[in-house]
């Protein structure tokens, strides 16, 4: 452990730790672009040059660790190094370099999907020249370029900082991008047109510090000025990454990584960013309905819950009648909440939490498909079934009851038909989600849910780590989260039942005791890790 | 006027000196013998030390101190690397050893293999010297033929391999950690320092490198020893050393001198005097990258005291020297375009600041520059000295700072004439002289 | 000069070439350079199919081939003419009268540097510095070089080539 002194103050400096990093761990604003804590170090924006005394020229912050000095060498009896951010000299410094950086960039903020989010930009107020001296033609360079399916390049705005391509090489190792031409020709290319595909190419753009890499399915959508932020996590796989969701006039435009060093990192895979595109063609705007020839006909929400009520208390259906399939993807809440409803329902717990696995890699993709099968399994829900399994698990029942699962819609084309047979021969099928599903079309009610992004909800990934998703857009009218359609159940069974997420996760905490004093609205944003479960035996 | 006192250039000028046979019968190889029978690695080391061989490469840094940070032992690969990568302008000294006495190259980077027990040499030859690189090659293989290269030389134990490498067309490559990048078939982009090449070099292991004419001093120092070398030359830079003169000189050509040599001498004695027999007006004394002195400037020896006491250094030894025709502004142009045509445009301030001073340079050689600009050229080179990953930054910074501030009324006269002075109007050169 | 690229690839002393260009260096990749020079001297360039043999046969990422080909002056992704005319025009070579040289080709071949004769026979380029500073103005002629070259030197040249 060293200590430095930076414009007067005091800083302790870890062991191979950077002068950057101290300064950034302490709050203490160094201006920098090519930095990122998850590539390497390369020096190349020299934004950060600091000077640093006893050392002949500016050094940059980036690559400057701190020896600690003997005793009797240490600076004023005390320090390891003194460095200034602020002195004239330094600040003259960050002044020549965005002065350079700005001498061939085009300045077209009013047309750039990065305003608004650009280092450069933000820079240029606190650091930049006043006005710039450059009075040639700026250098042209491609503009416009399909780097891969989700990125489309601007070389012209690129400051070559490099961090898109090192992401390339030392994150996913997939390596499709290189610095090419050389000088003030350098720009950042593919071995060919749309070669940038790799499962996290999306990323770059979020690590550009400019407005030279930006996402297709984002560009012109909005200013992001506009947007609203929101934190929740990506429902696509158990790994939970924790993500800000953008939102803006009810509507989710953007997923972007959020930092949680216990889960992802820094960054997100693209399929878990592209749901918006695939919510964007989904009709979520069910209302509660009796479905006749798979089209729905909606009811009155009250008529709707009082019938199905009816329904369940009239056939007096036993477990063994009875198979529920529930869903990795329903929240903790709405897991305590069907425990209490298949109580009162069935006068047991039944019912199978369907594994739905796919493929995965060493980076973040896990294998399981669902978010919530760990939060299954600290609720104690049996999680089971192959694909295969679920026209197994119908066989023979009277009622089918399917929570945030569409085994019709995501069953291969030969095993449909059985399916479909299966589902056919049920006396009560009842499908609750967030849109109208293949298989909601099998059933004779619908429950529309409020979707992933339109309730609050915690979650517990593969690694036992527990985490809240926010309501990041309003539901449309009708639609609920589970635990609350199961109040309403409840009540017109004229039953007392809490109420709202915060009730509920009342409930969760009754079973997974080490949330102790944990309220719901003060989880932290990186999560609540949970203890391993302990396996049951026998 | 001190005559030439030729060791490196002994060879240079006879017949047959590329082939080992020829060359052996005039002693090559007689100081690797020495050495490797008669000396053990470390008193071969101090010997170099010894003799405060300074590197000739262009930062003049003494070889044996940076041969000795190598680490020792023998769990650790180390490499040696040769910069043949030849390319600052003005400077044409590597090639004429190379194409004609490549033995006494080999000799020396084999000795400094032994000193150091490294596994090998990497000769990265410039591209654009293919006859170098046949040559090398070609002595490359008699010295493996003899035993001097291979496994167990001369029974020292040794195992020392020699690899000639070419480059392809880039300045940057004799940067000694973007020609190690280059060596591992990577793009020429310099390395940040730390690490250093002695612990991080070619393909991460500890290496050294030197210039090829900073080797071609090591056999001569083992076969006559540090005291000698020390009696020749200067105290900072003893030894002799090749110095090439070329523009506007009479006579021009590579002269091999001691560094109390003067820079008036050089010009005036060696090479012959001034081209077209008109006025000296500037000099760039050590290849393009250092600061230009003009006419009164050149009463100093050609060490780094000397010139430093006017402001530039030895640098390259190559003596660039312009006569009273000579344009600054045109100039500077010239080896602006240079730099940002070399700089390998990782860092800002170099990919950036050198296109900036090579288009600024331009309009005020066309004539379009506006008043401030000589301001702007020194503002410029000032936020590029010691701001960048390399040395290369400084080199372009060196020339545009020194021109301006040196022959600021010809660059005013520029700017408000929008012409050239008018004795530069008609510039001389090899066909009108 | 100039083969096509596919005739190459399939030609079995270029293979062996290439298999030993591999194995020449303690790491296979530092064999990148000489391999795109070969490929440059036998094909005038070093195109995309040669860059994805390459960089399949050093085990190279195709985007750092890519990477490498573009930064070096040496290197060319599209064919150039048979000869390449290389003039030096770096400052001593300027002092020695390069740019009334150059001002010579331009006109005897009939194109500005960087660009090619209609015959395909000459591609023109401006170098850096050739190390011959004491002898220049400097050219090259492809792999061969030339000092102290005047104009009309120079038309003797090329008159002579072939
Ligand atoms: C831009 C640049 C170009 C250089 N070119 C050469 C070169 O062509 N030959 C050379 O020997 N050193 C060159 N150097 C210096 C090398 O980096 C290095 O200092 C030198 O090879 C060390 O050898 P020495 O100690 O024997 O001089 C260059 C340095 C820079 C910054
Ligand atoms: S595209 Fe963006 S991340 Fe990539 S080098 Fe350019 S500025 Fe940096
Ligand atoms: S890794 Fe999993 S949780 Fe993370 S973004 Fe991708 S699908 Fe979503
Ligand atoms: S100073 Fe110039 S040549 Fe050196 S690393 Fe920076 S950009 Fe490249
Ligand atoms: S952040 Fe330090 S040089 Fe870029
Ligand atoms: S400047 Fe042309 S050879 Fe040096």
């Amino acid at each position: 452990m060293a200590l430095i002194l930076v414009d007067g103050k005091e800083i302790a400096v870890k062991q191979g730790e950077t002068v950057l990093q101290a300064c950034m761990r302490e709050g203490i604003e160094i201006p920098y672009f090519c930095y990122h804590p998850s590539l390497s170090i390369v020096g190349q924006c020299r934004m950060c040059l600091v000077k640093v005394e006893g050392a002949p020229k500016l050094l940059t912050a980036c690559t400057t660790t701190v020896p600690e000095l003997p005793r009797e060498k240490k600076l004023d009896g005390r320090y390891d190094m003194k460095v200034s951010v602020a002195c004239d000299e330094a600040r003259e410094a960050q002044r020549g370099i965005m002065e350079f950086l700005l001498a061939n960039h085009p300045l077209d903020c009013p047309v750039c999907d990065q305003a608004g989010e650009c280092r450069l930009q933000e820079y240029s107020y606190d650091y930049g020249a006043p006005r710039s001296e450059f009075v040639f033609e700026k250098l042209h360079a491609p503009k416009r370029v399909v780097l891969g399916p989700h990125i489309i390049y601007d070389a012209e705005r690129c400051i070559k900082c490099t961090r898109c391509v090192r992401f390339c090489q030392e994150i996913t190792k997939t390596s499709e991008l290189s610095l090419v031409e050389r000088g003030a020709d350098t720009i950042v290319g593919t071995f060919e047109g749309g070669s940038l595909d790799n499962p996290y190419s999306v990323c770059t753009a979020d690590l550009c510090p400019v407005g030279a890499l930006t996402y297709r399915e984002f560009r012109f959508r909005e200013r992001v000025w506009f947007l609203q932020a929101h934190n929740s996590v990506c429902p696509e796989c158990s790994r939970n990454c924790s993500v800000r969701v953008d939102s803006y006039k009810g509507e989710v435009l953007r997923i972007v990584p959020r930092y949680n060093p216990s889960v992802n990192g820094y960054y997100m895979c693209d399929h878990g960013r592209l749901i918006t595109e695939r919510m964007r063609g989904l009709e979520t705007r069910e209302l509660p309905s009796l479905i006749r020839d798979g089209k729905p006909s909606p009811m009155n929400e009250k008529d709707f819950y009082a019938r199905l009520v009816a329904l369940f208390s009239e056939k007096k259906y036993r477990p063994g009648d009875v198979a529920v399939i529930l869903s990795g993807r329903m929240s903790l809440e709405e897991m305590a909440a069907y425990k209490r409803l298949s109580k009162e329902l069935f006068g047991a717990v039944i019912g199978d939490v369907l594994l739905r696995s796919g493929e995965s890699d060493d980076l973040l993709v896990r294998d399981e498909k669902r978010p919530n099968l760990e939060g299954a399994r600290k609720l104690g829900l049996p999680v089971s079934g192959k694909d295969e399994a679920v026209s197994s698990l119908i066989g023979g029942k009277k009622a089918l009851l399917i929570i945030r699962e569409d085994p019709v819609g995501e069953a291969p084309q030969e095993e449909r038909e059985r399916l479909d047979t299966a589902i056919g021969s049920v006396e009560t099928v009842v499908v609750m989600d967030d849109h109208l599903t293949a298989t909601a079309a099998r059933a004779h009610y619908f429950v529309p849910l409020a979707g992933w992004f339109e309730m609050e909800g915690t979650t517990v990934n593969f690694k036992g780590q527990l985490q809240k998703t926010t309501r990041c857009v309003a539901p449309p009218e009708g639609r609920k989260p589970f635990h609350d359609v199961t109040a309403e159940f409840l009540k017109a069974a004229g039953k007392e039942a809490p109420s709202g997420f915060r009730e509920w996760f009342e409930e969760v905490k009754k079973e997974i005791p080490v949330l102790g004093l944990v309220k719901a609205g003060e989880i932290p944003l990186k999560g609540i890790p949970l203890p391993e479960r302990k396996e049951k035996h026998g | 006027m001190a005559g030439e006192l030729k060791v490196l250039t002994a060879n240079l000028g006879m017949k047959g000196t590329t082939e080992i046979d020829a060359v052996m019968r005039r002693g090559a190889y007689e100081a690797l013998i020495k050495a490797m029978t008669r000396m053990t690695p470390d008193q071969v080391l101090g010997e170099v030390k010894a003799a405060n061989l300074k590197g000739r490469g262009g930062a003049g840094f003494p070889a044996g101190l940076k041969w000795s940070f190598l680490p020792k032992g023998k769990d650790k690969t180390r490499y040696l690397v040769c910069n043949a990568d030849e390319s600052e302008p003005g400077t044409f000294k590597d090639r004429l050893l190379i194409e004609n006495d490549p033995h006494k190259v080999l000799e020396g980077i084999i000795i400094a293999g032994y000193a150091t027990q490294s596994a090998g040499c990497f000769i990265y030859i410039r591209g654009e010297m293919p006859q170098g690189a046949r040559v090398l090659q070609r002595a490359v293989n008699q010295a493996y033929d003899r035993h001097f290269l291979g496994k167990n030389i001369l029974g020292s134990g040794l195992d020392f391999d020699i690899w000639v490498a070419r480059g392809a067309g880039a300045y940057i490559c004799g940067e000694e950690t973007a020609l190690m990048n280059s060596l591992e078939g990577k793009r020429g982009e310099p390395r940040i320092k730390p690490p250093f090449p002695a612990g991080y070099g070619v393909y991460g292991k500890p290496s050294n490198i030197n210039n090829v004419e900073t080797y071609a001093n090591v056999p001569a120092i083992i076969e006559k020893g540090a005291d000698w070398y020390n009696s020749i030359g200067s105290a900072d830079t003893p030894g002799t050393r090749l110095f090439g003169v070329c523009g506007h000189v009479k006579n021009p050509g590579l002269f091999e001198l001691p560094s109390t040599v003067t820079l008036r001498e050089l010009i005036y004695g060696h090479a012959g005097g001034i081209l077209g027999d008109r006025k000296l007006k500037a000099v760039i004394p050590g290849g393009s990258s250092v600061p230009v002195l003009r006419a009164d400037q050149i009463d100093v020896t050609m060490d780094s005291a000397g010139l430093k006491a006017v402001g530039s250094m030895p640098g390259s030894g190559g003596v660039i020297v312009m006569n009273d025709s000579v344009c600054m502004v045109r100039a500077l142009h010239n080896l602006m375009r240079f730099y940002a045509h070399e700089s390998c445009g990782q860092c800002t301030p170099c990919r950036e600041g050198t296109h900036w001073l090579e288009l600024l340079s331009g309009a005020i050689e066309r004539g379009e520059g506006r008043e401030g600009d000589a301001d702007k050229i020194l503002s410029l080179s000032k936020n590029i000295m010691g701001r960048t990953i390399c040395p290369l930054g400084d080199a372009a910074a060196m020339p545009a700072e020194s021109f301006v501030r040196q022959f600021r009324e010809e660059f005013e006269f520029h700017i408000r004439e929008k012409r050239c002075l008018p004795e530069t109007m008609r510039m001389t050169t090899i066909y009108s002289a | 000069m100039s083969r096509d690229i596919r005739e190459l690839l399939a030609d079995k002393e270029f293979q062996r070439k290439m298999e030993k260009l591999a194995g020449l260096y303690p790491e296979e990749r530092s064999a990148l350079l000489a391999a795109l020079h070969l490929c440059e001297s036998e094909t005038g360039c070093c195109g995309e199919e040669f860059q994805e043999y390459i960089a399949g046969k050093l085990g190279i990422p195709r985007a750092s081939v890519k990477g490498v080909v573009t930064f070096y002056e040496m290197f060319h992704e599209k064919p150039r003419g048979k000869y390449l005319v290389q003039v030096c025009r770096t400052l001593p070579c300027m002092l020695a009268g390069a740019e009334i040289l150059l001002d010579h080709i331009c006109g005897k071949l009939g194109i500005r540097p960087g660009g090619t004769t209609k015959d395909g026979k000459f591609t023109l380029v401006t170098v850096e510095c050739l190390a011959c500073c004491d002898r220049g103005p400097s050219l090259m002629i492809n792999d061969t070089l030339y000092t102290g070259i005047t104009p009309e030197g120079f038309d003797k040249v090329i008159k002579e080539l072939d």
